[in-house]
């Protein structure tokens, strides 16, 4: 029994249990394969560059971590794909015209900062490429909110205030509008989301909650709620930032709190805040907000009777 | 003589009210957004210090016991504001300005209060003296490395000077509040780590020594 | 022990009430403060020339880069119930140079505003201000605060994002705020001199 703690990963979920055979590695690996359309379909779009942004930034992660527990003498865990993920993932949420330093420094940040400090794998208390994502906005907010396509800078269809400059729906859905790297194409980002549920990676929970409140609330305030769902990070967020392990609640019930929590900040942000895009910040907002849900969502014990039971 | 120099010693490094102590976060989070003003933030903490220490032990054995805090915190504020007034006359343009409203802060500042408490009310006036010495200057070097390093990454300068390439962006978030908690909480580690090594090395010195 | 109550010496009570806790803690602490506001009030008092001229060093230092060889200065009288309009100056070539405050994204900011004899402003120069440094402490600067000379005192000056028109401020990237708190500072200035300064008035 021993030799299999190397292996396999402790999933955490509610007793009982039952074992499968599923380690962090390859659940990584699952969520690598189900993003590689998406790369290759930014690459064709937005050109090479996106490529070697994202090259950069899996570089980075990975290199920081191997570093990074070299000079703290633990163990090498670059092997489980984890950094390489992060770093996958946060070069999805740059912009495509970033100089090359941001998804070097972006990475490292995510790693060294948000994961290793913390105390490694499944200790982050956010999300490491979003928060590190947040970081390069606050610091350097030129460069990261700079949209340019085919040389044409535009902002985010979000930002577009004047219809006449919207793109089509079946661009948005499609994937063929300005955007981060990874972010556009909802089609390709449903392909890999759908995937990820079949090997069972992620829940259809947190993703299903987020995407219907962000739409109903959006219909709400006035806005069309169809078509902001394919813009802007809320499918690439919802499916791969919104669902990861450490940093989401472990109940059910949790799941659809975090879900909605992330779908309501989300609309707010859009509609009333400074930022056209609200899906970083609020899924941030959520991660906080994963060990007080936790708690309150401790389900009962197998076995515990209700008092008024005869 | 041997007291004073381990006044100076213990506000520096043993017991650095920054690093060691972690007190008066406040201003150190809030006026180190650039070298020369956490400089002048220290500098003038340790005038207060020095003041208030020197004033507080000599009177001591007059101050009651029961009414020692408001006595104290009066004696404190009356150095601040004067403290407040010089910046005025004599540095109006420059420390006055960026400095601002964390000037009459100093008075609540923990550590001027902390220390009078701890050591000025029990001790002579010339270990009070270096005592307050010790541990401003202790503050004062914190604040100015934190200033130095939240400068040159947050605006690509040193005490004002660009000495930075053009192609550096400087990155903005440095002097905002995140950068602070950020640098900060890596100097504390840092700070740490290399005090409890040198307490390890010490400690097998010692082993040492008695075998 | 004998207490001869109704002959008690004033010396004893005088004795029994400074050993009284409250009477003696109170007494000492008095003294404290007392001492404690000569000293500030020596200090107060050999510094406050000091002080008042500094202060007005900065002013007349704002108000000679704003309105360039304007020659002496008379102080006029601020027409009552003017909130923005701090202080306004008469030059000797005709213009005018006003002291102004608008609300920026940390707090109340001050500005001198330079105005010539044309209607045109000459100047405008931030003397205090408690925005962000690197977003909108970059008011400061030429890039952005240039853009105000020129303007002739009939606008009503407008802040757009990216390039800006005839009647517009370029804001700084990230410091919306703090560009619209500058342009109404001077917004007030040029009505007020539109209103009261303009020769002719």
């Amino acid at each position: 029994m021993a030799d299999d703690k190397e292996k396999h990963l402790y999933h955490i979920s509610i007793s009982p249990h039952i074992r499968a055979p599923y380690s962090t590695g390859s659940i990584m690996r699952d969520v690598i394969f189900s993003l590689i359309p998406i790369l290759i379909f930014a690459t064709l779009y937005f050109g090479p560059r996106a490529l070697l942004v994202t090259v950069l930034s899996v570089a980075s992660a990975v290199l920081s971590e191997f570093l990074w527990q070299k000079l703290t003498k633990t163990p090498v865990t670059i092997g489980d794909y984890s950094a390489a993920v992060t770093g996958l993932l946060l070069a999805f949420n740059l912009p495509v015209g970033v100089p090359l330093w941001i998804p070097v420094i972006g990475s490292a940040f995510a790693i060294l900062i948000v994961k290793q400090m913390f105390g490694g794998i499944g200790q982050n208390f956010v999300n490491p490429a979003l928060a590190a994502r947040c970081f390069l906005l606050v610091a350097w907010a030129a460069p990261m909110t700079n949209f340019t396509v085919d040389g044409i800078t535009s902002a985010t269809p979000l930002g577009i205030t004047d219809p006449a400059g919207l793109p089509s729906i079946m661009s948005c859905f499609l994937g063929t509008i300005p955007g981060c790297i990874g972010e556009t194409s909802a089609l390709l980002i449903l392909l890999g989301g759908g995937y990820l549920l079949a090997r069972k990676v992620i829940d259809y929970i947190i993703p299903v909650s987020f995407i219907a409140t962000t739409v109903l609330l959006t219909y709400l305030f006035g806005g069309d709620g169809f078509y902001q769902m394919f813009t802007g990070g809320l499918m690439l967020g919802a499916f791969y930032m919104a669902t990861d392990y450490t940093t989401s609640p472990m109940t059910k019930k949790g799941k659809w709190i975090m879900g909605i929590g992330c779908g309501l900040l989300t609309a707010i942000i859009r509609r009333f805040g400074g930022y056209p895009e609200g899906v970083s910040f609020s899924i941030l907002l959520m991660n906080l907000c994963v060990p007080l849900i936790d708690r309150f969502t401790v389900p009962k014990i197998y076995g515990e009777v209700k008092k008024h039971a005869k | 003589m041997s007291t004073l120099l381990s006044n100076l010693k213990k506000g520096i490094l043993d017991e650095n009210p920054t690093f060691v102590q972690v007190l008066g976060m406040c201003p150190t989070l809030a006026v180190t957004t650039s070298a020369i003003n956490g400089l002048g933030m220290g500098l003038s903490v340790t005038a207060v210090l020095m003041g208030s220490n020197l004033v507080i032990s000599l009177l001591r054995k007059v101050i009651p016991d029961k009414i020692r805090i408001p006595a104290f915190v009066v004696i404190i504020a009356t150095f601040v504001t004067v403290i407040d007034l010089l910046l005025q006359a004599f540095f109006y343009d420059t420390l006055y300005q960026s400095l601002g409203l964390y000037i009459p802060l100093i008075v609540v500042n923990c550590i001027i209060l902390g220390r009078a408490e701890a050591y000025a009310s029990k001790n002579p006036p010339l270990a009070s003296v270096f005592d307050g010495l010790g541990m401003g200057l202790g503050f004062t070097i914190a604040l100015t490395v934190l200033g130095v390093i939240r400068e040159l990454l947050g605006a690509g300068s040193f005490f004002g000077m660009k000495i930075t390439p053009a192609s550096f962006q400087p990155a903005v978030i440095m002097i905002m509040a995140p950068g602070g908690f950020l640098v900060l909480g890596i100097l504390l580690a840092i700070f740490n780590h290399l005090r409890s090594r040198r307490e390890t090395k010490a400690g097998e010195r010692a082993a040492e020594k008695e075998e | 022990m004998q207490n001869d109550g109704h002959k008690m010496s004033a010396m004893s009570k005088v004795t029994g009430l400074l050993k009284n806790d409250l009477v003696r803690l109170g007494a000492i602490l008095f003294l404290i403060t007392a001492i404690a506001g000569c000293c500030l009030g020596f200090v107060y008092e050999s510094t406050k020339d000091v002080i008042a001229d500094k202060k007005e060093e900065v002013n007349q230092r704002a108000y000679a880069k704003v309105l360039p060889d304007a020659g002496v200065l008379t102080k006029l009288e601020v027409q009552p119930d003017q909130k923005a309009v701090l202080e306004v100056y008469r030059a000797e070539n005709g213009g005018v140079a006003m002291k102004v405050m608008g609300t920026g994204y940390g707090g109340d900011m001050e500005m001198a505003v330079g105005i010539d004899a044309d209607g045109n402003v000459t100047g405008v120069s931030i003397i205090s201000h408690g925005e962000t440094p690197g977003l909108g402490a970059k008011a400061t600067e030429a890039d952005f605060i240039d853009q105000y000379s020129g303007k002739n005192a009939k606008e009503t000056l407008t802040v757009v994002k990216g390039d800006a028109a005839e009647n517009e401020i370029s804001a700084i990237s990230g410091a919306t705020i703090t560009s619209r708190g500058v342009t109404e500072g001077v917004n007030e200035a040029l009505q007020y001199y539109t209103v009261y300064l303009k020769e002719g008035n």
